[in-house]
């Protein structure tokens, strides 16, 4: 079953344990910049926003790749790079507009998020609830509930005599 | 090298020398980092009784091991360095400047020496330099991280600053770091001050390498699983979490709550400032320090005026204790407030509002007056409260006089104020501890003053009686029974917390269900490849604890230092749920014998024994003690 890596944003605490996670599964080291999940702040105005690949359906990551070096897990969904056949040409990191492929800085390729092959450690290991990773057919339930609870008290107040 | 970095980061300001040194096997070893190494440098390279302010006084900055990692909330560091109080500078921080550094390659910064005009230092790697900060100083902490950001253009640097307070010389200013993070107490920020020093922006483009990644796996995983309960009560999951949410009742029901400068220990207005009013009101989310499993620092947006639209991050208990109870001030903007002003400020919290209160109970006494201030200084005058924070961290009137902290103040006011000084190692006391017992102890004894982050006896606040049995605590707080050995494992527990830099709030400092040492070896060898004991980490604790106390006695420290002040033995709690309670002067000095006995230090004088610092391997500290006259005494 197909699933998806909900972010809600205004959960996330910043304290960016997806990043050590991220960088210590894939690098065995613990280093941020090479994590495929960044927090992005707005430090003034309490805002953090996780920032990660998209897995998008029509990516312009595979589109621009003159090597065939990113191809889609079927599985997962997730698209995957080929480390062997990537040339490091960078033209991934300049078309994705998430700035979601990011280059590691020891080998000079592309990095991007791989779903972990199905199962994320940023979300694992998330302490705030703002990562999840569910059925592709529920992601934006929690969401419309979220929502809905506005309508649900508008309607208590309206029926309660 | 695995876990530590490897680098000591010398910066001579006068000299304008910047050097990177390897991190000495010895200091690892014996002292393992953060807290304890920082320590040590300082007892070796200053002289006793040099001017805090003097060039030559050491401004030390060091992370653990374990910064950086996701083992437990890892983002801490501590800011070590001679108090301008007199005696032992050392404040420990969160945030995400401490991992900033690691990630830099740096385990320790050591700073000394005075710039010529205001600098700040920039990290990057093996870039390192220092540039001028004179567009910055005069700036609030917030607006020179801001600053720093833009004029570096990038907005992923962390920053350790200081504000007017430190650059003012407040002797109780702080460093600071993000919205709201402090290396608490003592005024290291003021150090910062003397040597024009503005900042320091970091950028790390390194990671951390783990000797054994599997086995350090497993132990973060387990260390993780022990603290995740705890979300829903302390962090991110929690409907009321942080110091504030979970704290603030049970020090008022302990009659420990800072009031009216400690004439009382129970805040007969507290359900005013009930921690359920900020949260629901105004609370928009939980954050968090860097790969904390909890998170619990509550951001706020508020929405009522006087101060619609304003925003801020914490504030901690004690900020309540600070500017709330301490000055009897019930209001819950005026308080949000004086914590916001004192995080922009770089102004501490704690010392600062028990200054206040201070200067508050001189003019209750009669003691100084209107003139004297430039306005009425009653208790519970949320406007004076937010005036003296802004006077005393820009030396203003008679906020250059409290800038002094209350010793120095009460001496330039004279007419009996000396009376009224109600401290402990020239830091002002924390709580009144009339009614329990074990932290009466604990305060009194602290290594840098009164505090409640060393030898804390939470097993008479927080503990199941059945967990304080197995650990031989005596939770009954009106006890004077078998307290003194407890201090002493709280004390090596928090400094075992504060060499690895991992939150001592998510250890058996606080609970026994936490990091214990043996977890913590288990974390440290195997992130280091060196093998170490849970005996070893608690004997390394006590070591670093000895070193701080070797310090303090080498600066004039003795037993007299060691006391609560007059009003814990003489003036008998006067309301709440331990009315008339008051510490028995005898069973106190009792009591202090027993903690001297058991640390090995002279009963007479509480200076560190010869043979017990020869014993923990601090031959060199015992040798440089004698030097110093005073194994003559």
């Amino acid at each position: 079953m197909l699933k998806t890596l909900v972010i809600d944003a205004e959960k996330c605490a910043g304290c960016r344990t997806c990043e050590t996670i991220c960088s210590f599964y894939h690098e065995k080291e613990i280093n941020p910049k090479k994590s495929r999940i960044r927090i992005v702040k707005w430090e003034e105005a309490g805002l953090d926003v996780p920032m990660v690949c998209q897995q998008c359906e029509s990516p312009i990551c595979k589109t621009v790749c003159p090597e065939k070096a990113i191809l889609r897990n079927q599985e997962t969904g997730a698209m995957l790079i080929d480390t062997n056949v990537c040339i490091g040409c960078k033209m991934c990191v300049m078309a994705c507009p998430f700035g979601a492929a990011s280059i590691n800085p020891d080998t000079k390729k592309t990095i991007k998020c791989d779903l972990c092959d199905g199962d994320p450690q940023c979300v694992k290991y998330c302490p705030s609830g703002a990562l999840d990773y569910v059925a592709t057919t529920k992601a934006t339930m929690a969401k419309k509930r979220k929502a809905a609870e506005r309508f649900g008290e508008l309607v208590k107040k309206l029926v309660t005599p | 090298m695995y876990g530590w970095a490897g680098n000591i980061l010398r910066v001579n300001l006068s000299e304008e020398k910047i050097e990177k040194q390897p991190l000495p096997e010895e200091l690892r070893t014996k002292f393992i980092g953060g807290r304890g190494i920082n320590v040590k440098i300082l007892f070796d390279e200053i002289k006793a009784g040099i001017d805090p302010f003097d060039p030559e006084n050491r401004l030390i900055f060091g992370t653990g091991v374990l910064t950086g990692t996701f083992a437990a909330g890892a983002g801490r560091f501590n800011v070590t360095a001679k108090s301008p109080l007199g005696y032992l500078g050392d404040g420990n921080c969160g945030g995400h400047w401490a991992p900033e550094l690691k990630f830099a390659g740096y385990d320790h910064i050591v700073i000394w020496g005075k710039a010529k005009k205001p600098v700040y230092l920039w990290i990057s790697d093996d870039e390192v330099e220092l540039r001028d900060a004179q567009h910055l100083w005069g700036t609030d902490t917030w607006v020179t991280q801001r600053m720093l950001r833009e004029e570096i253009e990038d907005e992923e640097i962390q920053v350790a600053c200081i504000g007017q307070a430190g650059e003012n010389l407040v002797r109780i200013a702080n460093v600071r770091t993000g919205l709201k993070h402090a290396a608490g107490r003592t005024g290291t920020g003021g150090v910062m001050g003397s040597k024009l020093l503005k900042a320091i922006a970091v950028s790390g483009n390194q990671g951390i390498k783990i000797a054994d990644p599997e086995r350090f796996m497993e132990a973060a995983k387990k260390a993780r699983a022990r603290l995740e309960d705890w979300q829903y009560i302390f962090g991110a999951k929690s409907p009321q979490g942080g110091t504030y949410g979970q704290l603030y009742y049970r020090h008022n029901n302990a009659s420990m709550q800072a009031v009216k400068h400690q004439q009382t220990g129970y805040f007969d207005k507290a359900d005013m400032l009930d921690p359920k009013i900020f949260f629901e009101k105004y609370v928009t989310k939980m954050q968090g320090c860097f790969a904390c499993p909890w998170c619990c620092t509550p951001f706020f947006r508020i929405t009522d005026e006087p101060y619609k639209g304003m925003v801020g991050s914490g504030p901690e208990y004690e900020h309540f204790a600070s500017f709330g109870s301490s000055p009897y001030v019930s209001d819950l903007l005026t308080v949000l407030k004086a914590s916001q002003l004192s995080d922009q400020y770089g102004f501490d919290c704690d010392s600062g509002g028990r200054i206040i209160a201070f200067a508050m109970e001189l003019y209750e006494k009669g003691i100084i007056s209107e003139k004297d201030v430039g306005f009425p200084l009653l208790w519970g005058d949320g406007k004076a409260v937010l005036k003296l924070i802004e006077m005393i961290a820009k030396r203003e009137g008679f906020g250059d006089i409290l800038a002094e902290g209350e010793v120095k103040a009460a001496k330039r006011i004279g007419r009996g104020a000396d009376k009224y000084v109600l401290t402990n190692k020239n830091m002002e006391q924390h709580e009144p501890v009339r009614a329990i017992v074990g932290h009466s102890l604990s305060q009194s004894t602290s290594s840098r003053g009164p505090d409640h982050l060393r030898g804390a006896y939470h097993a008479e606040r927080d503990m199941d009686p059945m967990d304080a049995k197995k650990l031989n605590l005596n939770p009954d707080p009106l006890s004077y029974d078998n307290k003194a050995s407890g201090v002493i494992f709280y004390e090596s527990n928090a400094m075992i917390a504060d060499m690895l830099e991992t939150c001592k709030f998510q250890s058996t400092w606080l609970s026994i269900h936490f990091l214990d040492a043996e977890l913590w070896a288990e974390l440290f060898s195997s992130a280091t490849g060196v093998k170490t004991s849970a005996g070893e980490l608690l004997r390394a604790g006590e070591r670093g604890y000895n070193v701080e106390r070797a310090f303090i006695a080498r600066e004039g420290v003795r037993r007299k230092d060691d006391i609560p002040p007059w009003r814990e033995f003489e003036e008998p709690y006067p309301n709440g749920p331990h009315q008339g309670a008051v510490l028995d002067r005898k069973k106190y000095e009792a009591m202090l014998d027993e903690y001297y006995k058991l640390h090995g230090w002279d009963v007479k004088t509480g200076i560190p024994s010869k043979k017990k610092l020869e014993e923990l391997g601090l031959a060199d500290i015992a040798r440089n003690l004698e030097e110093n006259g005073l194994y003559k005494e």
